[in-house]
């Protein structure tokens, strides 16, 4: 190695580099660069203390996410928006010269097509999902379970799977957490199911289908930052999934058998019957439409939007939901046309000035991810100051030069170093969106294809958020949990579980991590750019 | 490729040194230029393809390359460039 000089992808010419900004390698030789070549290359920035300084803005968002959801438990994307607010505001007090440089990098950053195309998707899988929410899909999963008749040593590992069928419908695993904690957490307990073990198993459904399903916002970040296409990463991904998620449904099995329940006087079946009812499960065919279409290689948008189709005729002809219940138009009474129209279903006429507005399904699922867009938008503009800055590419030089000196090396990085910064960040996507770059940067040297590059970075996300006592997925269930004495009486204080207390039995996320240190090395599953390219990610 | 046989790719355990075959072209990431070798080197899993009529500006960009020799004991290819076809996913 000691003749060649390394030039980094996009990099400036070397002959312009000053000596001073060579790499760090202990290779006198080794030159690096990053940041764009020749014509393209943006102006690079300059900061008090090297390099390094400009990950100031990420480091200090990094901190301030530990802070407020590890340490605080405070699961909030707005509150990560001021961190990373905060943090490019504190990095410009270390850059040299005029701030101007920096300022632009910011709109720079933010430009890129990655955050742009994650949040389309996400709005339009927002929408999506929340239609199959109100129209009572998860309704007519409880209704499945009652009609098979499970016990309460099966209970855990159909909760599990109906989760897993659940969240990979609606994308979103902290709502379906909430979801079947909310119906599913209570039933199984007053079946005699342990409910640490339940609680376990309703993590690791959401875990299954925030990796698999392709209106996961964590699905949809891994494709667009590998550029690859959202169906086709899916479609390669469910080998790991499944991988994972037999064994994960044996140990339910086996452990919802061995570990008794709590005694509490209730009727399960009464409480199950309440809450079911199939006519939701209409949905796994808005579910099916999608997957189909975005696995057959449908632009992403056209593929949700056949699905909302779907959801929104399903909604009405069976009467799940009213038209209002998707848009509704509430207006006060004193508007010029509100009287007259109000035969309109979507018009509905609001004596509390606070009500008026838009609302109903379509709003409701679009706005839950108007704060993480924003997010994503900041966190990218960070990225790249650390990209002019330098800093990226000194990590980058670090991480070839002492661990990903190989491609098995290379994979495991890559596992370690999203398992790591999704274990210390509870806001799952905001981790994936911070360490995509540098994935996609270590999977190409090696050629590794975006579909496997992708299907390393969020595997880690999703298992990862759903772990740990700090855990986004942990939190959302923990909290939904503690409204659940005063909705049932014989529901217990004692009967909420220690977010401590469930880590060893998030099964799926365990066994997920472990397949792709188990695929790391083995190469299960590994595909090079020369044995397949992923299509184009469907970018607008 | 049919909609079952996407989700059935890949399951399979692929080596860390992958082979080449001259005469067919591949798409590449160049990963580095070796100024001795007047080259640039993609590397593919652990396998080493040197590429030449390359220059610096090449490395990080997707190329097509027209494989020319495969030394599979050492892993080692040649290979003539003949068109970028695609930047990094995040070019930065």
């Amino acid at each position: 190695m000691t003749d060649v000089k390394f030039i980094w992808a996009d990099s400036e010419p070397y002959s312009e580099w000053d000596e001073s900004e060579m790499s760090e390698s202990t290779d006198p030789e080794v030159m690096t660069g990053f940041g764009g070549d020749g014509e393209e290359e943006g102006p690079r920035i300059e900061f008090y203390g090297g390099r390094g300084m400009s990950a100031v803005p990420i480091a200090f968002f990094i901190v301030w996410a530990i802070a407020q959801t590890a340490l605080w438990r405070i699961s909030d994307t707005a509150g990560l928006i001021a961190g990373m607010l905060i943090g490019l505001i504190v990095g410009m007090f270390f850059v040299k010269g005029n701030w101007k440089t920096y300022a632009n990098t910011i709109f720079e950053g933010m430009t890129q097509p990655v955050a742009v195309t994650a949040i389309v998707a996400w709005i339009w899988a927002g929408m999506f999902a929340q239609l199959l929410q109100d129209g009572g899909f998860v309704d007519g999963l409880i209704w499945l379970a009652n009609v098979a008749g499970v016990g309460a040593a099966l209970f855990p590992a159909v909760t599990f799977v109906l989760a897993a069928v659940f969240t990979t419908g609606i994308g979103t695993g902290y709502g379906s957490t909430v979801a079947f904690v909310t119906l599913f957490f209570p039933a199984g307990v007053l079946l005699g199911a342990n409910p640490v073990v339940m609680f376990g198993a309703i993590l690791s459904g959401a875990i299954f289908g925030d990796n698999l399903a392709p209106v996961s916002d964590t699905t949809i970040v891994s494709a667009v930052t590998q550029d690859s296409d959202i169906g086709g990463v899916v479609a390669s991904r469910f080998k790991y999934a499944l991988a994972a998620a037999i064994p994960a449904a044996i140990a339910y099995v086996l452990v919802g058998g061995a570990f008794s329940g709590v005694d509490v006087a209730g009727d399960a079946q009464q409480l199950l019957v309440a809450q079911s009812d199939p006519v939701g499960l209409v949905h796994l065919l808005s579910m099916g439409v999608l997957l189909v279409l975005a696995i057959s290689g449908r632009h992403i948008v056209e593929a949700i939007s056949w699905g909302i189709v779907v959801a929104v005729a399903a909604n009405l002809l069976l009467g799940l939901s009213s038209v209002a219940d998707i848009v509704s138009f509430n207006a006060p009474a004193d508007a010029p046309l509100a009287e007259p129209l109000a035969f309109l279903p979507f018009l509905r006429i609001v004596e509390d000035p606070e009500a008026v507005g838009v609302s109903g399904s379509i709003i409701d699922g679009a706005s839950g991810f108007f704060a993480l867009s924003i997010l994503v938008l900041l966190i990218i503009a960070a990225a790249q100051i650390m990209i002019r800055g330098g800093a990226f590419q000194a990590i980058l030089d670090w991480s070839l030069e002492n661990l990903a000196t190989n491609v098995r090396n290379a994979e495991l990085t890559m596992v370690g170093s999203a398992a790591l910064i999704n274990a210390i960040i509870t806001i799952n996507t905001a981790a994936e969106v911070a360490i995509g770059p540098y994935i996609s940067k270590i999977g190409e040297r090696f050629n590794l294809n975006g579909y496997r590059r992708a299907n390393i970075l969020d595997a880690q996300t999703a298992a990862l958020g759903y772990i740990f006592p700090w855990s986004g997925g942990v939190l959302v269930g923990y909290t939904a949990m503690q409204e659940l004495p005063a909705q049932y009486e014989w529901f217990d204080q004692s009967l909420v579980v220690n977010p401590v207390e469930v880590v060893p039995f998030v099964f799926h996320g365990w066994l997920l991590v472990a397949v792709f240190v188990l695929a790391a090395i083995t190469g299960f599953g590994r595909e090079y750019l020369i044995d397949r390219e992923s299509g184009e990610v469907a970018r607008v | 490729m049919s909609l079952l046989s996407k989700y059935f790719r890949g399951w399979s355990f692929r080596t860390t040194h992958p082979v080449l075959e001259p005469g067919k072209e591949v798409n590449v990431f160049l990963a580095e230029y070796d100024p001795s070798e007047e080259a640039a080197i993609a590397l593919v899993g652990d396998t080493r393809l040197y590429v030449s009529n390359t220059g610096p500006e090449h490395v990080g960009k997707r190329v097509r390359v027209a494989v020319r020799e495969f030394q599979p004991d050492d892993s080692i290819g040649y290979g003539e460039f003949v068109e970028v076809v695609g930047e990094s996913s995040y070019a930065g």
